[in-house]
Parts: structure tokens; C-alpha cells; sequence
């Protein structure tokens, strides 16, 4: 073997299958997204015509609105909340602090199907045990019934879901701040909530970046949230981008329009990714 | 920062402690209370916390389904993908940090940007789906081992590669000098130093095996080769409101990652905060 050669029989196993996995299929589906698909076999070329079939389907728009809508509460709330919790446990110590951590990362950990599933049964369904003892606090929870508090209930289940994992990054960034930065403005007087607007915020900027990016491509791109807690109801008012792929492909065998929004949907990711590669500092 | 402990501190502490209590390990704990009831008492109103007869009966009868199998089937999987992504992932991680090559920036970018690709579930199911079927990939004993290792793998090499920056280049050096082939620096030398970012890689890798659903509920259709999140997922058609064999399936399901969160909580913990702050 070529000494220069050799460090590729290295990489090359790794960097074959990610490229054959995550983005061969995707190439493959920009060609194929190009022909009308009966079930899974290519028909006639159409051009464009899958992508405006996709544009003109009367739910379309309202889809996409409710998706960003949906994305934006749900990852501005989780973010806020986290940036708080993290705060707070960084004034902590020891085993609380890791034990706090521990508690809040385990609805991350779970997967997708049995965390939905609990909080379901749980905080959701009419008998749940989680709502008679907010109902005993005098807390009352709004039912899956109406459009409004199903997307309630969908992002509340998101910022639970993601919290854990917004609140460990943000307390990692806020545990890499200089402690001298914070006895120098305790010194000259700062309050703690100016500290936290004058040093903790700015210096924290990169790692909350980071946390929006992949919470965002995490909650566009979960299927089980709205398949899981609302099945995408009432009357569709909780059908997102990742449901809509996954029942327009695999419940109704569409597989034209699926691709289209999948292939959409994957450069809107790729946004996201080049966004996080230009954020994490990373050198090889 | 470390203030001193007043009382409205002590309150604080209590109040937001009892409320991560209700919200993250409650239902947890709810799940494994209803798992262990008779039907008539899950269904019973108010709840009943204390006051009921445990019974195994839904366990008995979740097991004695399909339900096993499907256990067995993602506990291969996830041996298939932490076998196969230390290997892939472990012998990447040492190509970047030990040689320099032509392309090594952009190939290394392309690990990194798969990271956060590899989240895009919904957005890769379809392509995926219709690539696999168009190679008649689909539905195989491998099919699934292929994907959630190209999933998890970027961010193994990234751990493995991060471990592999403290390892001193001497010792390497040292090896060459005595005639050792890069591999076996490699497989000798750098591993053994990597120990625990073998396991939190390892960790990962489990991890997102063990708990994939999507890919899981399309890319293999037989019963027999069906992975444990879709065998649940399943059961919420078909035991629909009967609660108790849904969340025994559940608690199932939930067994290995609670084992692995309570010995390693730690090393998830550590491993997590990688990506964001390094």
C-alpha cells in the first residue's frame, strides 16, 4: 500500500456507509422525485409536477404555518425554560447539581414511541393520573378536543421531551464562563440579574445557537410527537411536516408528494447543518 | 458561583426539585404502577397510588407474544451497530487525528455536518425508504444494523476522536521506531488509551438503536425482524384503551436504558455536552 493511501483505508469504511445512508438517498430521491410514482415504481417523467401537486394541495400552506408555528413555541419555550433551569443549577454544588441534571435529561433519553406514550397517559388521557393531581393543586389542563389546546398539548410534550438536553448544553457554556468575570462585576456592584444580562448572556450565545439549531431540526423532524399524542387531530390541526411525510408516504401510499416534501424538507435541513458546522467549533 | 444556603434558596430548591420529580419521573413510575394492575383498578377513578394488588398478568401475557421476539431482535441490532460503529468509528476517529491527507478538512466536515443530518429522520425516511427498495435492501437482517450505525457514527468518530487528541503522539512515535505497523498502534497503543470514550460512543450507539422508531417501522416489514420501539408502537393499535399490557410493553422497552442511565448517567451526561462546548 501507497503511503498515501493509507490514511483513506482508514476513513474510507465510515465516509462510505454515512454517504450511503444519509446522503445517497437523498441525491437518488431528487432524480427520482422527478417521475410519477405508482407505490414505490417510477412511471413517466414529470418534471417539477410532484413539487406543484405539493403546492397546490388546499392544506399545504396552512401545514407549513403550523409547522413553524409549532417549531418556533415550541423551541423558543424549551429554550427560555432551560436557560433558566441551567441558572439555576449552576449555582449548585456537587451531587444535587449532576443529580438535577440526571432528572431533567431522562425524558430525552427515552425513546420516542415510550416517552409520548407516558406523557400520554399520563398528562393527557381523561383518567390520567398526572392530571387528577394537577386537578388537586386546582391546575386544569385543557383536553386533546379543540384545535387550539391539541398544539398546546404538542408543544407542551416537546419542551418536555427536549428540555433535559437544552438545559445539560447550556450548562456546560455557562460552566466554561470565567469565574473571574463574575467576581469583577459583583465587585463593582453589579446585580445578579445584570451579571446574567452583561456576562452570562452574550458568552453564551454559541452554545444557545447550537441548542436552537438541533432542537429545531429535532422537532421538525420527529415523527412520533404528533403520531404518538394527537395522530396529527383534530380535523388535522396538529398535522406537521414530519407526520404529513410519513402519512402522505406510508398510510396513503402517496410516494410523489412524500418525496417532494421530503426532499424539501431535507434542504431545509441541510440549512440547519451548515448553520451547526459553522457554529461548533470544530478542527481536525 | 456558590452563595450560601438562606432559606428562600432552600425554598427554591424544594419547590423546582418536587416539580422535576412530577414531571420527569412520575410518569415513569406512573407507567410501572398501572403496568402491575389489574384492569378494573388502572381504569378506577380517582387514580389509586398505593392501594392496589400487584399482578404480573400483563407482563405473562406480553411475553408470551411476538413481543419477545422483537426484544431479541433489537438487542442484535443494537449489538450489530455498537460492534460495527466502535470498529468503523474507532478506525476513522485515529485516520483523521493520526495522518494528514488530501481532503481530510472536507471529509472531516462532512462527519461533523452528519451529526446534526442524522437527526432529519422525517426528511431521510422517504428517500431512504425508496433507495433501499430500488436496491432490494429493504427488509434483511442487516438492513436495520446499516442504517442506525450510519446514524449514530458521526458522532462516535467525533468522540473517539476528541479521546484521541490526549494520546500522545510519542508513544506512537516510540512504536514506529520498533517497527510497528500503524495498525497495530492503533489496535495496541491508541485504543486502550480510549477506554471511556469507547463506552461513551458505545453508550450512543445503543442508544440510538435501541430507541429508533421510524426507520424501524418501514424499512423492514416481517414480524420476525421487527425492533422493539414498532412492537410497542404497535400495541398502542392493538391493545388500544387497555392500558396495562401497553404500558408493561412499555416498561419493557424502557428497561435497558433505565439500567444503562443509572450506571452510566454520568458518561451520558459528559457525553452530551461534547458538541456543543469543545
Amino acid at each position: 500500500m501507497r503511503p498515501s493511501l493509507r490514511p483513506f483505508a482508514y476513513v474510507a469504511p465510515a465516509i462510505l456507509l454515512i454517504a450511503f445512508v444519509l446522503y445517497l438517498p437523498s441525491l437518488f430521491g431528487i432524480y427520482y422525485s422527478q417521475f410519477d410514482l405508482r407505490y414505490v415504481a417510477p412511471g413517466r417523467y414529470v418534471g417539477f409536477n410532484n413539487y406543484l401537486r405539493l403546492l397546490g394541495d388546499p392544506d399545504f400552506l396552512a401545514m407549513l404555518v403550523r409547522s413553524v408555528v409549532f417549531t418556533a413555541a415550541a423551541v423558543s419555550l424549551t429554550v427560555a425554560l432551560a436557560l433558566a433551569l441551567a441558572g439555576w443549577v449552576n449555582t449548585l454544588k456537587g451531587w444535587f447539581g449532576m443529580a438535577i441534571q440526571l432528572l431533567v435529561i431522562l425524558p430525552w433519553i427515552v425513546s420516542h414511541v415510550v416517552s409520548a406514550l407516558l406523557f400520554k397517559w399520563v398528562f393527557v388521557n381523561d383518567i390520567g393520573a398526572g392530571l387528577w393531581l394537577l386537578s388537586q393543586l386546582g391546575i386544569s389542563v385543557a383536553p386533546l378536543t379543540s384545535a387550539a389546546s391539541a398544539m398546546a398539548i404538542l408543544i407542551a410534550y416537546a419542551c418536555w421531551r427536549t428540555m433535559g438536553f437544552a438545559v445539560v448544553l447550556l450548562l456546560a457554556g455557562m460552566k466554561s464562563i470565567p469565574e473571574e468575570l463574575y467576581e469583577a462585576a459583583s465587585i463593582d456592584g453589579a446585580t445578579s440579574w445584570q451579571r446574567f444580562r452583561a456576562i452570562t448572556l452574550p458568552l453564551l450565545k454559541t452554545p444557545m445557537l447550537i441548542v436552537c439549531v438541533i432542537l429545531t431540526l429535532s422537532n421538525l423532524n420527529n415523527v412520533e410527537t404528533p403520531l404518538v399524542i394527537t395522530g396529527g387531530g383534530p380535523a388535522g390541526a396538529t398535522n406537521i411536516v414530519p407526520l404529513d411525510i410519513f402519512m402522505r408516504a406510508f398510510a396513503r401510499f402517496d410516494f410523489s408528494t412524500a418525496i417532494a416534501l421530503a426532499i424539501g424538507a431535507f434542504l431545509a435541513n441541510m440549512l440547519l447543518v451548515i448553520s451547526y458546522v459553522r457554529l461548533v467549533k470544530w478542527r481536525v | 458561583m456558590s452563595s450560601p444556603w438562606t432559606l428562600g434558596r432552600i425554598a427554591l430548591a424544594v419547590v423546582i426539585t418536587a416539580a422535576l420529580l412530577f414531571i420527569n419521573l412520575f410518569p415513569i413510575a406512573w407507567g410501572l404502577v398501572t403496568s402491575l394492575k389489574a384492569t378494573p383498578e388502572i381504569m378506577a377513578w380517582p387514580p389509586r397510588f398505593i392501594d392496589f394488588s400487584p399482578t404480573l398478568d400483563h407482563y405473562r401475557s406480553v411475553l408470551a407474544s411476538m413481543f419477545t421476539r422483537a426484544i431479541a431482535n433489537s438487542l442484535f441490532y443494537s449489538g450489530g451497530v455498537i460492534v460495527l460503529g466502535l470498529l468503523l468509528g474507532a478506525l476513522a476517529a485515529f485516520g483523521f487525528d493520526r495522518f494528514s491527507f488530501r481532503l481530510r478538512n472536507s471529509l472531516f466536515m462532512l462527519i461533523v455536518a452528519s451529526i446534526p443530518l442524522a437527526i432529519g429522520a422525517a426528511a431521510l425516511l422517504v428517500p431512504n425508504y425508496l433507495y433501499f427498495t430500488y436496491l432490494g435492501v429493504t427488509n434483511q437482517w442487516f438492513t436495520l444494523v446499516l442504517l442506525y450505525t450510519a446514524y449514530q457514527l458521526p458522532l462516535a468518530i467525533w468522540i473517539l476522536k476528541g479521546a484521541m487528541e490526549g494520546v500522545p503522539r510519542e508513544l506512537d512515535e516510540a512504536a514506529y521506531v520498533d517497527g510497528a505497523t500503524s495498525f497495530t498502534v492503533w489496535r495496541r497503543i491508541v485504543m486502550p488509551l480510549c477506554l471511556p470514550a469507547i463506552g461513551a460512543a458505545g453508550l450512543f450507539l445503543f442508544l440510538g438503536s435501541w430507541n429508533e422508531f421510524v426507520a424501524g417501522s418501514v424499512m423492514v416489514d416481517s414480524p420476525e425482524l421487527r425492533p422493539v420501539q414498532v412492537a410497542v408502537y404497535q400495541n398502542i393499535g392493538y391493545f388500544g384503551r387497555d392500558w396495562g399490557p401497553l404500558m408493561a410493553s412499555a416498561m419493557l422497552a424502557v428497561v435497558p436504558i433505565l439500567a444503562i442511565y443509572l450506571l452510566l448517567g454520568r458518561l451520558l451526561i459528559s457525553g452530551l455536552t461534547r458538541g456543543a462546548v469543545k
